[in-house]
This record gives C-alpha cells, sequence and structure tokens, in this order.
C-alpha cells in the first residue's frame, strides 16, 4: 500500500478472533474428528466385507510375523 | 441565586462533557434557538458488551493487539487531522468485505475516550448499511427515514451513546434506493454541509461504499477533508489499490489500515 499512496500505514491491525470465531474453530475440529473416525470405521468395515474377513487378516499378520 | 446554587452551576458547568452536552442540546435545539419539541431528541443508544461477544468489536477499555493497534491509528490519524485542520474523514476500501465499517466503528470508540474530542459516526454506505447491526444498536429509524422524507431533522437520527459522553451516531438502518441520485440532492449536499458547519469541534467520521462498486463517493467527495483507506491482508488486490487511487483524485489521503493481519505488533508492553 505504501508505494501506491505514499501515505503512512497508519495501523496494522491483527485478526480479532471472537467468541464466535472460537465455536467456530471448535466445530470444525469436532465436524473433522467425527469425520475422520466415521472414514475409519467405513473403511474397516470396508475391507471385512469386501476384501478379506478382518480375523482371517488378523491370523494372516500373526502368521507373518511369526507368533 | 444564592452560593450553595452558584456552587451548584460552577459544578455543574465544570463537569466533564458539560461541553459536549451544551453543543448537542445546540444541535437538537437549533442554532437559531427554536426549541423542537421534547420527542424530536433521540434517546441515548447502549452498547451492550455482552451483545457484542461475536462482533470484533474492539472497546476502549480493552487490552492486547487489536486494541493497541486502533490506539495507534487513533492517536497518528489526530496527529494529522490537527496537521491539515481536517474535520470529516471518508473510511474507505476497495471492495466490501476489507473491514471499512469495522474500522470506522473501532476508531470511532477510540477517538471518543480522547479527552476534547466529540465525534460523530455517519453511516453513508447507503447500499449496505451496517454500523447499528455491527453495534447491534437497538434503534427504530435512521438516515433512510430522512432520505424518504419521514423526517426532516436530522439530529432526530443523531444518537448520543450511553457511557460515550462525546460520541454521537448517525446510522442507516437501511438501504436507500439510488444512492448515488440521493446524495447528490441538494438537500443531501446541504445537510452534509451542515453537518460539518454545526459543531466546528466535532469529528466527523462518515463510512463510505466500497470505492470501485459504487459512484456514492464522487457524490460527497467536496465535502471530505480526507480519507482513510482499508485494505485487508489477503484479500485487498494491489490492481484495486492503484484504481482506487486513480478515483480519489484530490481528495487528501491520510493514511492507510492494514486489516486482518498476521504481521502485527505482537510484544508486549
Amino acid at each position: 500500500m505504501l508505494d501506491v499512496f505514499s501515505v503512512p500505514m497508519l495501523a496494522i491491525v491483527p485478526r480479532i478472533i471472537t467468541a464466535a470465531d472460537i465455536a467456530l474453530r471448535r466445530r470444525r475440529v469436532a465436524y473433522t474428528v467425527v469425520t475422520v473416525v466415521v472414514l475409519g470405521i467405513v473403511s474397516i468395515a470396508a475391507i471385512h466385507l469386501f476384501y478379506r474377513p478382518l480375523d482371517v487378516l488378523w491370523f494372516a499378520a500373526m502368521r507373518h510375523l511369526g507368533i | 441565586m444564592d452560593r450553595t446554587q452558584h456552587v451548584q452551576e460552577v459544578t455543574r458547568l465544570q463537569r466533564p462533557g458539560h461541553a459536549v452536552r451544551e453543543a448537542h442540546e445546540h444541535l437538537v435545539n437549533g442554532s437559531n434557538g427554536e426549541h423542537r419539541r421534547d420527542h424530536d431528541r433521540p434517546a441515548s443508544v447502549r452498547i451492550d458488551r455482552s451483545l457484542l461477544k461475536d462482533r470484533p468489536i474492539v472497546l476502549p477499555d480493552e487490552t492486547g493487539p487489536a486494541a493497541h493497534a486502533y490506539r495507534m491509528l487513533r492517536t497518528q490519524l489526530l496527529q494529522r487531522l490537527r496537521q491539515h485542520r481536517s474535520r470529516a474523514i471518508g473510511i474507505v476500501s476497495a471492495a466490501d468485505r476489507e473491514g471499512k465499517t469495522l474500522t470506522a466503528v473501532n476508531l470511532a470508540l477510540s477517538l471518543a475516550v480522547e479527552p476534547n474530542q466529540t465525534v460523530l459516526l455517519v453511516d453513508l454506505d447507503l447500499h449496505r448499511p451496517s454500523v447499528a447491526s455491527t453495534l447491534k444498536l437497538r434503534v427504530e429509524q435512521g438516515l433512510e427515514s430522512w432520505f424518504a422524507g419521514r423526517i426532516n431533522n436530522l439530529e432526530q437520527v443523531t444518537y448520543p451513546v450511553d457511557g460515550f459522553e462525546r460520541l454521537f451516531i448517525l446510522p442507516a438502518l437501511a438501504g436507500v434506493p439510488g444512492s448515488s441520485e440521493a446524495l447528490a440532492s441538494m438537500r443531501a449536499q446541504n445537510m452534509l454541509g451542515e453537518l460539518k458547519a454545526s459543531e466546528p469541534e466535532r469529528l466527523i467520521l462518515l463510512d463510505l461504499p466500497p470505492l470501485l462498486l459504487t459512484d456514492d463517493f464522487l457524490t460527497i467527495a467536496a465535502h471530505l477533508d480526507g480519507v482513510v483507506i482499508v485494505a485487508r491482508e489477503g484479500r485487498t488486490k494491489r490492481e484495486d489499490l492503484t484504481r482506487i487511487s486513480e478515483i480519489l483524485g484530490s481528495v487528501r489521503v491520510l493514511g492507510t489500515v492494514l486489516n486482518h493481519s498476521t504481521q502485527f505488533e505482537r510484544r508486549a508492553y
């Protein structure tokens, strides 16, 4: 701005965080957590139903690890 | 008048804000001494702190980086205003949502606690007036009533603010159709002239519509002593600033304000 107007910058005002902003941020975090959890559950269910049952995968993993 | 009455009168005259109230009385009653009816005088409005929690309003008693920034803005602007003997200041931005109303409101609040400085905040963004809604003021009518001809006396909608003896707000509650033509009318031009002439020591802050989106500014530019340009970090484009510098023409730019910044003074003192 300084080079466009050749006048001093009187103030640099930071973003003002209000109670509403904090509530919005909390809601966004909550939505993100819920989305991640739901996607995780859906992914595990999809693997169980469409790829291989989870108990079979579990025993395959145990055998692979030599346990 | 006995001695007790005399002492009471002197005490009343010495009370802070007396001059402001007297000046307002003068405005309300008219310069020719004609007393208007009491119901012409608007009740004062209250800025309710509890309602403003979701608004980025910085009250003068607050601390923190934003409060510090507005104090800096106030002091620097006052220095420049006194230097140039300016009184009618437009707060402008290139486009909408860049924080001009917020700057106008917070600056007015900050200026109103300055000793010996009366401030009138006028919402002249007749496209999307938002001073009253930003402060959540409970008022029934504003400038739109004056433009519609429902009231003739502007003082009916010039509200004193509780707790701020030196602050008056002239809000608009609804848009004014054909605002550019309305502002260009002789009545509006006279009104702007009278606002400046009515109280020589009063500072007038005008919240104006975005320069690139309307031509309202051009119709009232002659009444302005200067403008403060508000830009928002990450939103205002450089080419927009170049364009508004052309629109401003010979209007004095008193300074700029960068809003919503991530590069502010974090050090405390």
